[in-house]
């Protein structure tokens, strides 16, 4: 092929305005180490939302490894002293030699799976890095979005129908039947909580604005220590004192 | 389904109609708190998966679930006032004790759910007076005028306190272990709540100008209730809170030495130390003004819905 016909079809190609879409980066983390004397294959998938479960798997191709204790550390600073309780990972009936099982990830960061391996010679430990950051925000399927506006429905429907019956009976004598003045009572009650489920109703759109169309800002673009969290728990706020 | 579709006609003689069902209001308050609950379920199992899980109280979710929960209160008072004042003298009493333990049981719940705001670093703020104004008086108020008990305030106080402390207590005494990290210290049984605010105090005032004041207008009546609750509470919370910041505090009793896993070791509240919210002293004092204006909405509000509670009979 001369120069010309080549350079017209890169043109093409270049231009071609068809969307590409490719995978450019996995969360994923693999690491092939050793823990002690056993070798360990192992893969960790960090949870899309924080706090979220991540799911660990390990291999042990020597397959001599009997249980494996699981537990998340951050991997620095004064989280970093005192492990929680660890979890057992657990055997897979299918292939002997996977063990899975799932940690919970309570912040943003720099974290590690500490993995503890046991068997037939002896013990040995292996740390894996595992960075968490917030991914997504999973949308609301048509299904549940439908249930809970029906719950919705109900909720705003119910309220009125009581109040409106709270207004017009609850004060009534035993056996006495509702007059005109209890009847407009009733409604005027059904009315003032028409108004007040429609505030209600609405309120949380400017939320919705915030936070339903991606992941939460105060989740990604402030650091961890000022997430709005428990403030007796990460001192939020508290350097200020 | 009795009250409606049973041949008993006397029960239908003290209920309300909703939607063709006949039934006490309290009863179907109470359906409806249910219903809330429900709602929350599967709201609150999206929101972990899209926001991950929940490391504070007040979120969407929560609060649907606490609409549920004292719905399903307020639906119990209701019933219990609907008995009470239909009640013959004898059984008076006993639907009065009810009607007020479940009152403090609001409040309690009420308490619970601001937590987050309420810790011992946080109670030489004015939010801290704010938000315990928010809600604590109007409850103890309402119930109290519609109970027409002497000393229902207290009561309801005195049941919340109880409630705290039982947990302060009690819960010290379960092992426990941290299963999520990060864990910033080793923790080795349940931790409670802390010592529990001395609402008992601003309660027995409340209680003894109600007591004086039941000729006086509502709206008076309200104010002057709010202003005592507030100024009673600032001066007995305030030293208190001096007090658990002290190494006297720090055991069993007091419980200011219990602290969860997830505290870290340089904020305010595990060095004992207040948290200031405010630039300065007017920033404080404009929130006092602020904590003040709500207690006495809030009392007004409780004297006014404690009287129109005290016609309450189906």
């Amino acid at each position: 092929m001369n120069g010309r016909p080549a350079l017209v079809l890169a043109t093409v190609i270049a231009c071609w305005p068809a969307g590409v879409r490719a995978h450019v980066g996995s969360p994923d983390i693999f690491l092939d180490a050793p823990a002690g004397p056993y070798r360990l294959l192992v893969t960790v998938r960090p949870p899309s939302a924080v706090p979220g479960v991540a799911d660990v798997e390990i291999l042990t191709p020597g397959g001599d490894v009997d249980t494996i204790r699981i537990v998340p550390l951050p991997l620095t600073g004064p989280g970093a002293q005192f492990a929680p309780t660890p979890d057992v990972a657990t055997r897979s009936d299918a292939d002997p030699k996977l063990f899975t099982g799932h940690l919970w990830m309570m912040s943003a960061g720099a974290w590690q799976v500490r993995i503890a391996a046991a068997g037939a010679r002896g013990e040995g430990t292996l740390s894996v890095p595992v960075p968490t950051l917030p991914q997504t925000t999973l949308a609301m399927k048509a299904a549940l979005r439908g249930v809970l506006g029906v719950f919705l429905l109900l909720l705003c429907a119910g309220a009125i129908a009581i109040a409106s019956a709270f207004a017009r009976e609850a004060t009534l004598e035993d056996g006495e039947q509702p007059g005109k003045r209890h009847i407009v009572r009733g409604r005027i009650a059904g009315v003032a909580s028409v108004c007040q489920n429609s505030v209600t109703a609405v309120e949380p759109a400017p939320r919705e604005c915030t936070t339903g169309a991606g992941p939460s800002l105060t989740k990604i673009d402030c650091p961890c220590a000022l997430w709005p969290v428990t403030t007796r728990r990460n001192g939020l706020g508290m350097a200020m004192s | 389904m009795t009250t409606t579709f049973g041949p008993d006609r006397s029960l239908r003689d003290v209920s309300v109609r909703v939607w063709g069902l006949r039934a006490p209001a309290g009863a179907f308050i109470s359906a409806w708190g249910g219903l809330a609950m429900l709602a929350s379920a599967p709201f609150d199992d999206w929101w972990h998966n899209a926001y991950g899980l929940d490391v504070r109280i007040v979120s969407p979710p929560h609060m649907v679930l606490a609409a549920g929960f004292f719905g399903i209160e307020l639906g119990t008072i209701m019933l219990l006032l609907a008995f009470m004042n239909r009640a013959p003298a004898s059984a008076e009493r006993t639907l009065q004790s009810l009607f007020l333990y479940v009152g403090g049981m609001a409040v309690s719940e009420s308490l619970l759910l601001k937590m987050e705001y309420i810790s011992r670093s946080d109670m030489h703020n004015a939010l801290f007076y704010t938000v315990v104004s928010l809600g604590t008086p109007l409850i103890l108020i309402a119930v109290a005028v519609a109970a027409r008990r002497r000393w229902a305030c207290t009561i309801m106080a005195g049941v919340y306190t109880a409630f705290g402390v039982g947990f302060l207590w009690l819960l010290p005494l379960f092992p426990a272990e941290p299963k999520l990290g990060p864990v910033y210290r080793p923790v080795t049984h349940f931790i409670p709540w802390e010592f529990p605010l001395l609402l008992i105090v601003p309660a027995v005032v409340v209680d003894l100008l109600l007591q004086r004041t039941v000729e006086w207008r509502p709206i008076a009546r309200g104010v002057i209730a709010g202003i005592a609750f507030l100024a009673s509470f600032v001066a007995v919370q305030w030293p208190f809170a001096d007090f658990l910041m002290a190494p006297l505090a720090r055991n069993r009793f007091f419980g200011a030495h219990y602290m969860d896993f997830n505290t870290l070791p340089d904020s305010s509240y595990a060095r004992n130390v207040f948290f200031s919210r405010h630039a300065d002293a007017a920033q404080f004092w404009r929130g006092m003004l602020v904590a003040l204006l709500v207690s006495c909405v809030m009392a007004a509000v409780g004297v006014q819905a404690g009287r129109l509670m005290q016609k309450v009979r189906r």
